[in-house]
């Protein structure tokens, strides 16, 4: 009997450290299924924005249908599910699993496994997901697969005998990769005629046909023309269309158990459809929603200010934009006496937020200013109320304060031995609780801190890959609140206190960083025609203080015929320049001067 | 011609259409040094000598279209000026021919300012006799310091024995009318070395001062040294140091300072500088030179031998050109006017552009006296002296 084309489905994602060469493994198997014509190939086909290729690292999730004849004869739809390698889009990976019954894990035969190939493993795992080993990279001159496969044993638990070797590059052992997956990874399971239950693991928005929310089906059958509900929301849409992923959208007559796909119902919003949402034939809804799984939760706040007040409409609207297509992005407006009115928003991490403010001024051509970032405090006020705190401007003054508690991470590194006495130190420098070590066949090490969250979104990992060389690697998970004794550090220019260069820092901390904050700010100001002088201060006392000498000189001495026009545009220039910087008080203050915070180590 | 003729943007003067201030760019060196970003061209062998003279004859060609149009026919120069590069390079016979050339087109007024720029190590007493005798009048010397130190790191090619050479040549030719060019805000230029070097000026007794701090520009010799480390970058609180010095040092041997870099005898003052700084009519020939008449500033191609090939081509050598509005024109003579010592008038500016500094800027001018950067006397704007090296301040608040 022939095989059903259930049975004849395998739904799987490719999840990676970053740089282990997930995305060219991706676009290797898209080349050898013919999903790609040479002509459409280039670099990291599944890779869309360009901001994606520039930095060589997946951001979002997305998903191609492919067609494969395996050596039994028989032709297999592969729906391949690429996922995001970095920790701050941990969340966009466990998604992406939750579609799938299996995943290839890309480990590079020269760095070996790392922190996020644990963490992968761990969601991977933790789904019920059947793994498929693939060790890549086996071309390069130093790469040492054996080293690697003892790596999978000792630190993931899987036997270095299943692992297929590969170099995506060149293109050795895809087909065997292919193989692997046809026989490793189950069909789907799910029952074709029970009520539908489909849950939207990612979605995007089309300007003409609103959300495209991409979808697992479990049970069921999903087709243009059924009446849907949203089981959480309650909502109600009108399946116009479903559809595959090829390279663009392909319309298909329905969706039924096991298929992954797009349904297109005339939703207007990303908040009605989210991620996690179950989807059910309104005419005849399932009992129970499919199991939602970690949502996203910003972690990471700062304050985005139009430079020129009048922008804050575009920004606004950039921002809603934007929010359409990225379900982890928060915001909410706010006003500050330093920077006007703009919004407060979370992210994921400090990458998710440099790309979206990347975005921002690249696709939307925004002046921005940002504050430094700041983790979400918890502040228990002496009439015994607890109030969320993500902008350090808004802590409740000190009379009023009972005490504070920040969130903590568990942070896992993976290092050569070399290198564990410089991520001690670090992790010690750090306000870090050592909690474990241990050690594998090969030479690499685990060791495990806990951490206040607050201390990684500095410049944890730029100073941990600088002491390492670039090979420690880093994952961490929050575990929760606790209490730290944290103090709010104040700037003052010239006397006056700026909302917007406030921190939060812990008190043994506060002097050192105070002067750091005040050092590195003297060093972005320019001299102004009178002095300026910078303060730190704790309450009421100050702890640092910097002073700028004023402008003695800023004339270009000669200027005869030939200078004038040169002379004017010169003016011009700088006073353009003075208008993309922002006045506080007198002294004009540039948009970097309020990421100062964020660098605490010279 | 590549330009049109300007729709009466502001109300035209009576003095536009009159005398000019001619300036003629010849962009030739014996080398380049190493904070130089003008147009200019090293002349080191016959083949540069060869390309010196097409230049030439290029120029001839330009000065001969310019004197036959409708602006410029029949016009008188009050001055000329020979700028560079390093005129005095050429072969003394070429600059008398050139003089000749100019005088046969734009007859010059009997009093005329007749300028050239010289390096020391390129004038000797006779030189400096054949040009008096071709019709110069006033030498302007690149001796930028007595400090052979200084020298050697401005890359230039002369020592403080030659520059004292030149200007006793200059002297001892009876050239009556001296200008020494000086520069300050050296890399590891000291107090005492500029001290010294003002001291060697003051003795040498000439007619005229220039000061120049020296700018880094981008992608020059000097500008690489100082992103690689070999030099430090300039310190502008000692040149601010250096410039109050020399205030005070050539005030006291009997100078007047009368613009932000220019210091003179009394009855010294360059002439062909006021004009610009009057916003003046003036016409510039030779690649990279400036032109302004009739509300329209153009200037030529800055390469000497695009120049050369345009106006082969029968070309008029106009790189750009623009037509001022009227509140930019206002802008313009406040940036230049108040860099003078006396300042400009209000009459002056709307007597020639229409609009008075007050309708314009009015709120600026206030602000600006109460923060005691601008003075309002006798009917004339001006910036008090103490407020010259940050003077930038002023006239940031008179543009776009």
């Amino acid at each position: 009997m022939p095989l059903s084309i259930q049975q004849r489905t395998r739904n799987f994602c490719i999840i990676a450290h970053i740089d282990h060469g997930k995305s060219t493994l991706a676009d290797r198997i898209l080349e050898m299924t013919h999903a790609v014509g040479e002509r459409e190939m280039r670099e990291q086909v599944l890779d869309q924005m360009d901001l994606e290729r520039e930095r060589g690292i997946t951001i979002k999730a997305s998903a191609i249908r492919l067609t494969y004849r395996a050596r039994d004869g028989e032709e297999y739809l592969l729906n391949l599910i690429d996922t995001p390698g970095h920790v701050d889009f941990t969340y966009e990976v466990s998604r992406s699993l939750a579609a799938a019954e299996g995943a290839i894990l890309v480990i590079d035969a020269v760095s070996g496994v790392e922190a996020q190939t644990v963490a992968n493993v761990h969601l991977a795992v933790d789904q019920g997901l059947e793994l498929v080993p693939v060790i890549n990279k086996t071309d390069l001159p130093n790469a040492s697969p054996e080293r690697a496969k003892q790596e999978l044993e000792d630190i993931i638990g899987i036997s270095g005998e299943e692992a297929v070797l590969a170099s995506a590059k060149l293109g050795d052992g895809v087909d065997e990769v292919l193989e692997t997956v046809v026989q490793r990874i189950p069909p789907p399971g799910g029952d074709p005629s029970a009520p539908l239950q489909a849950l939207i693991f990612d979605s995007h928005f089309d300007p003409h046909r609103g959300i495209v929310a991409y979808v697992r089906v479990r049970n069921g059958r999903l087709a243009p023309g059924m009446q849907i509900e949203m089981m959480a929301a309650r909502r109600r849409f009108e399946v116009q269309e479903v559809g595959v992923f090829t390279l663009g959208l392909q319309p298909v007559e329905e969706l039924s158990a096991g298929a992954v796909g797009y349904v297109i119902a005339g939703i207007k919003e990303i908040g009605q459809a989210p991620v996690g949402e179950t989807i059910t034939d309104a005419a005849s809804p399932a009992a129970e929603p499919l199991p939602g799984y970690r949502p996203a939760t910003p972690m990471v706040f700062c304050g985005i200010y139009p430079t020129e007040n009048t922008d804050f409409p575009l920004l606004r609207a950039a921002l809603e934009k934007l929010g359409l297509n990225d379900a982890a992005l928060t915001y909410e407006p706010e006003t500050s006496a330093a920077l006007g009115t703009g919004f407060r928003c979370g992210f994921l991490g400090l990458l998710h937020m440099e790309i979206f403010q990347e975005r921002l001024e690249r696709e939307y051509d925004l002046d921005l200013v940002l504050t430094a970032p700041s983790v979400v405090y918890r502040a228990h006020t002496t009439d015994g109320e607890v109030a969320e705190v993500d902008n350090p401007a808004k802590l409740p003054g000190a009379d009023r304060l009972e005490h504070l508690e920040e969130p903590f991470v568990r942070a896992t590194i993976m290092t050569p031995s070399a290198y564990v006495g410089p991520c001690m130190e670090l992790c010690q420098d750090r306000r870090g609780d050592y909690e474990s070590m241990e050690h594998s066949h090969t030479d690499r090490v685990v060791i495990t801190y806990t951490l206040p969250l607050a201390e990684i979104i500095l410049d944890f990992f730029d100073q941990l890959k600088s002491r390492t060389r670039g090979y420690a690697s880093l994952d961490y998970e929050v575990i929760g609140y606790r209490q730290s004794d944290l103090a709010k550090l104040d700037v003052l220019i010239n006397g006056d206190p700026v909302d917007a260069l406030s921190v939060i820092t812990h008190r043994s901390r506060a002097q050192q960083r105070g002067k750091h904050l005040v050092k590195r700010l003297r060093a972005t100001l320019s001299r102004q025609m009178f002095e300026i002088r910078l303060q730190a201060a704790l309450g009421s006392r100050i702890i640092a203080a910097e002073r700028i000498a004023p402008l003695r000189k800023n004339v270009t001495a000669k200027c005869y015929g030939g200078d004038v026009t040169r002379k004017r545009k010169l003016l011009e220039r700088q006073k353009a320049g003075k208008k993309r910087m922002r006045q506080i008080g007198n002294v004009d203050v540039p948009q970097e001067a309020f990421l100062t915070v964020l660098k605490i180590a010279d | 011609m590549s330009r049109k003729k300007p729709s009466s943007p502001c109300s035209r003067s009576p003095t536009e259409g009159g005398a000019l201030g001619l300036y003629v760019h010849i962009p030739f060196c014996a080398s380049k040094c190493a904070y130089c970003d003008f147009a200019s061209v090293p002349l080191d062998d016959a083949g540069g000598m060869s390309a010196a003279r097409r230049y030439l004859e290029a120029l001839f060609i330009e000065i001969d279209r310019r004197a036959v149009s409708a602006e410029f026919h029949g016009a008188p120069a009050r001055t000329v000026y020979l700028g560079g590069g390093t005129p005095t390079i050429l072969p003394r016979d070429w600059i008398a021919e050139l003089l000749t050339r100019l005088r046969h087109r734009f007859p010059f007024e009997a009093d005329a300012e007749i300028s050239i720029e010289a390096n020391p190590g390129t004038v000797d007493e006779e030189t400096v006799a054949t040009l008096l005798a071709a019709g110069i009048n006033r030498f302007s010397l690149g001796v930028q310091s007595f400090s052979d130190d200084v020298l050697h790191t401005l890359g230039r090619v002369h020592s403080a024995s030659e520059a004292r050479e030149a200007i006793s040549a200059a002297r001892t030719a009876r050239c009556t009318n001296l200008n020494l060019d000086l520069m300050f805000g050296i890399p590891e230029q000291s107090m005492e070395e500029w001290q010294d070097t003002l001291a060697q000026a003051a003795d040498a007794q000439p007619e005229h001062v220039s000061l120049y701090a020296l700018s880094v520009e981008p992608g020059t010799p000097l500008a690489c040294g100082i992103s690689a480390g070999d030099l430090p970058p300039p310190d502008d609180d000692l040149a601010a140091g250096m410039y109050e010095t020399a205030h005070d040092m050539l005030t006291h041997a009997g100078f007047e300072h009368y613009e932000i870099s220019n210091f003179a005898r009394e009855g010294s003052q360059c002439r062909h500088n006021r004009i610009y700084w009057a916003d003046e009519e003036y016409l510039g020939l030779g690649a990279s030179s400036h032109s302004f008449r009739n509300g329209v500033r153009w200037n030529n191609c800055a390469d000497a031998e695009v120049y050369t090939e345009w106006i082969g081509r029968g070309r008029l050598p106009v790189a750009r050109a623009e037509t001022l509005s009227a509140s930019e024109r206002v802008g313009e003579m406040l940036i230049l006017g108040l860099r003078r010592a006396e300042g400009v008038t209000s009459a002056e500016i709307a007597a020639r552009c229409g609009s008075s500094p007050e309708e314009l800027f009015g709120e600026e001018i206030a602000q600006l006296r109460q923060e005691g950067m601008l003075l309002a006397e006798d009917g004339a704007l001006r910036v008090p002296r103490e407020k010259w090296l940050v003077s930038n301040e002023v006239l940031l608040r008179f543009v776009g």
